[in-house]
Order: C-alpha cells, then sequence, then structure tokens
C-alpha cells in the first residue's frame, strides 16, 4: 500500500463510473416526466368533475326550469371560489335559451351568465327575417344578462354570440309548437398548475 | 534528504484524497442535481388514487347519498379499498361557505395531500358541496 493517494483516486473513478451507470439506470428524465403527467392526469380528472357537475346542476334542476340558469351561476361561482382556494383559475361563459309550450310566435328568454374573470362587450344576434341584435356593453365578471327574442315556434335559428370582437359562437337553436325546449351552451376553461384546459359544448332538454 | 521525500509524498497524498473527494462531490452534484424525486411520484400517485375512489363512488350514486347524509363515516369506509392501509386520512365535507363537517386537526399540512371532489346536488334538487380527503403520514 505504497500508493495510498493512488488508491483512493482509483476507488473513486470506480465509485464515479458505478454512479453513472446507476443514473442511466434510473432514468431521472422519465420519472421526471411520469410524474408530470400523473400530475396533469390529476388536474384533468378535476376538469372533467367540474365539466359533469356543470351539466348535472342542470339536470337536477329539471323540475324547476325557471332555476336552471341560476343554479347554473351560482355553480360557477362555487367552483371558482373553490379554484382561486387552490390557486387555479376558473373560466366560464353561459349562454341559456328557453322557448316556452306554445304555438306560433312568442319571446325566447336568452341568459348569459360572465364569469370569465373580465368585463366582455356582448352582442346577441338570432338569425331570420328580421334578423334580432342585443348589444350589451362592460358586462361585468360575475354577471348574468337576461333579454329576449322574438321566434316564430317550429323554425330553427343560429344564436351567435360574440364578444370583444374577438369571440364569436354560434348555437343552433331548434324550436317546436307546443314544446318547451331549454338549450345550454357551456365554453369552460380551468388554468391548472400544468396545463390549460377547455372545453365549449352544448346540451338540449326537452321541458315537460 | 529521507525526511524531505517523505514530507513530499505525504502532501501528494493529501492532494490525491482532496482530487478523488474533489471528483466524487462534484460528480454527485451533477448526476443528482435533479434527483428523481420519488416522494413526488408517491404523492401524487397517492392523490390520483383517493380521487379514483371518490369517482367510482360518484358513478355509483354513494358518493352523493353519503354527502346529502353527512356521512362521513360511510365515505371513510367505503374509500378503505382505493387507499392503501397504512395511510391516514380523514373526510369533510363543504358547502358554499365552510365545512359543515369536523375538519382533522393536521399536524403537518405542508406534508398533507388535499384531494377535492365536487358535486351538484342530490337526485332532484341544487346542494353544491366539496368533498375534501385529507392524506397524511405517507413520508
Amino acid at each position: 500500500m505504497r500508493n495510498k493517494g493512488q488508491v483512493f483516486l482509483i476507488s473513486a473513478i470506480i465509485l464515479i463510473v458505478v454512479l453513472i451507470i446507476l443514473r442511466v439506470g434510473i432514468n431521472l428524465p422519465d420519472v421526471i416526466q411520469n410524474t408530470k403527467k400523473l400530475e396533469e392526469n390529476f388536474e384533468k380528472d378535476f376538469f372533467i368533475n367540474v365539466v359533469n357537475e356543470l351539466v348535472k346542476t342542470i339536470e337536477i334542476s329539471y323540475y324547476q326550469p325557471d332555476n336552471m340558469t341560476n343554479n347554473v351561476y351560482n355553480f360557477g361561482n362555487f367552483t371558482r371560489k373553490k379554484m382561486t382556494e387552490r390557486l387555479q383559475e376558473f373560466e366560464f361563459l353561459y349562454v341559456s335559451s328557453i322557448t316556452p309550450k306554445s304555438s306560433g310566435i312568442d319571446d325566447m328568454n336568452v341568459s348569459v351568465i360572465n364569469l370569465l374573470n373580465k368585463p366582455i362587450n356582448l352582442t346577441l344576434t338570432l338569425d331570420g327575417t328580421p334578423t334580432q341584435t342585443r348589444n350589451h356593453d362592460n358586462m361585468v365578471d360575475y354577471s348574468s344578462y337576461d333579454t329576449s327574442f322574438y321566434i316564430e315556434q317550429g323554425t330553427n335559428y343560429i344564436l351567435t354570440v360574440s364578444y370583444n370582437r374577438t369571440y364569436n359562437e354560434y348555437i343552433t337553436i331548434e324550436t317546436k309548437p307546443w314544446i318547451s325546449k331549454y338549450i345550454g351552451f357551456f365554453d369552460v376553461t380551468l388554468i391548472g398548475k400544468e396545463t390549460t384546459y377547455k372545453d365549449k359544448f352544448q346540451k338540449n332538454y326537452t321541458l315537460t | 534528504m529521507c525526511l524531505e521525500v517523505k514530507f513530499m509524498k505525504g502532501q501528494l497524498f493529501t492532494l490525491e484524497s482532496f482530487i478523488s473527494i474533489l471528483m466524487l462531490f462534484f460528480i454527485v452534484v451533477y448526476l443528482f442535481q435533479n434527483s428523481p424525486t420519488p416522494p413526488e411520484f408517491r404523492r401524487i400517485n397517492y392523490k390520483l388514487k383517493a380521487y379514483n375512489g371518490l369517482k367510482i363512488l360518484e358513478e355509483t350514486g354513494e358518493l352523493r347519498k353519503d354527502v346529502e347524509d353527512n356521512n362521513i363515516t360511510s365515505i371513510k369506509n367505503k374509500l378503505n379499498p382505493f387507499l392503501s392501509g397504512f395511510l391516514n386520512y380523514n373526510v369533510t365535507i363543504f358547502n358554499e361557505t365552510t365545512n359543515i363537517t369536523q375538519m382533522p386537526s393536521l399536524a403537518n399540512e405542508k406534508n398533507t395531500l388535499v384531494i377535492s371532489y365536487l358535486l351538484a346536488g342530490d337526485i332532484d334538487y341544487y346542494k353544491p358541496r366539496e368533498v375534501i380527503i385529507y392524506v397524511w403520514g405517507f413520508e
């Protein structure tokens, strides 16, 4: 053991080789990637939970159609509050229409809920003859807007929802004489820690 | 002369040892600066397990009913198969403003997982609730 120092050096080199082999074996990027993917899955699951319960809000309010939109507004508020507590953001735009059980020309009520975290200049346009337009400028966050359009039962319409000249969505509204219909259009966004999730969809219900 | 050689050898020995230590130190720091964080991996796995438990109970309709009845014991019992036996966990139900069942006293909030599930109400009436599972004791 004359060259004790060199023994240290050789041992260190062997140890380093072993560590490198271990490091490659563990495959760190894969572990980190998998953890991130699982985190994303968890956020996505929560997003699906929110979307499902928003739809559920309408279904459980089925026998009180007058409360449907109001309950969606309340559940949207509830969700946003819970998300804020977790430092996540929730953005939600909801448009509903309800046609009465009647025939001929009647009123269709339309409601818009703004939970987009920003004020919007809203424009609603219903096609037909004549085209009807409603403007509601500076619709603040946490607010809802109610209006009505003339419709002829049995005619199908396209309701265009626009705001801030950058957003346009087209909602198909089918009407039938003596059948009351409720239509809900959802635009939901969850800004999570890992990713942003977004979903837009429409649900149609025939009321009794 | 002999003493001088011995002194030189001693110095060399110290230098070689020092270089070895330094090499090891740098390689360990370099290789493991982004540690694989297995605890993180475990944490997210527990969160998913707990969430899936709630999801399955919701799909079978049991969660909605138990939440409606504020029956924490039933929810906890039904979650047992989903959360490994060695974990500590508790369930609390919240309404729009506050908790309506007792909250667990958490010794170390930093190492507690919080898994949330929202419910709009029961079968035919609106009654928003948040079910939270607190999981701890896995470190």
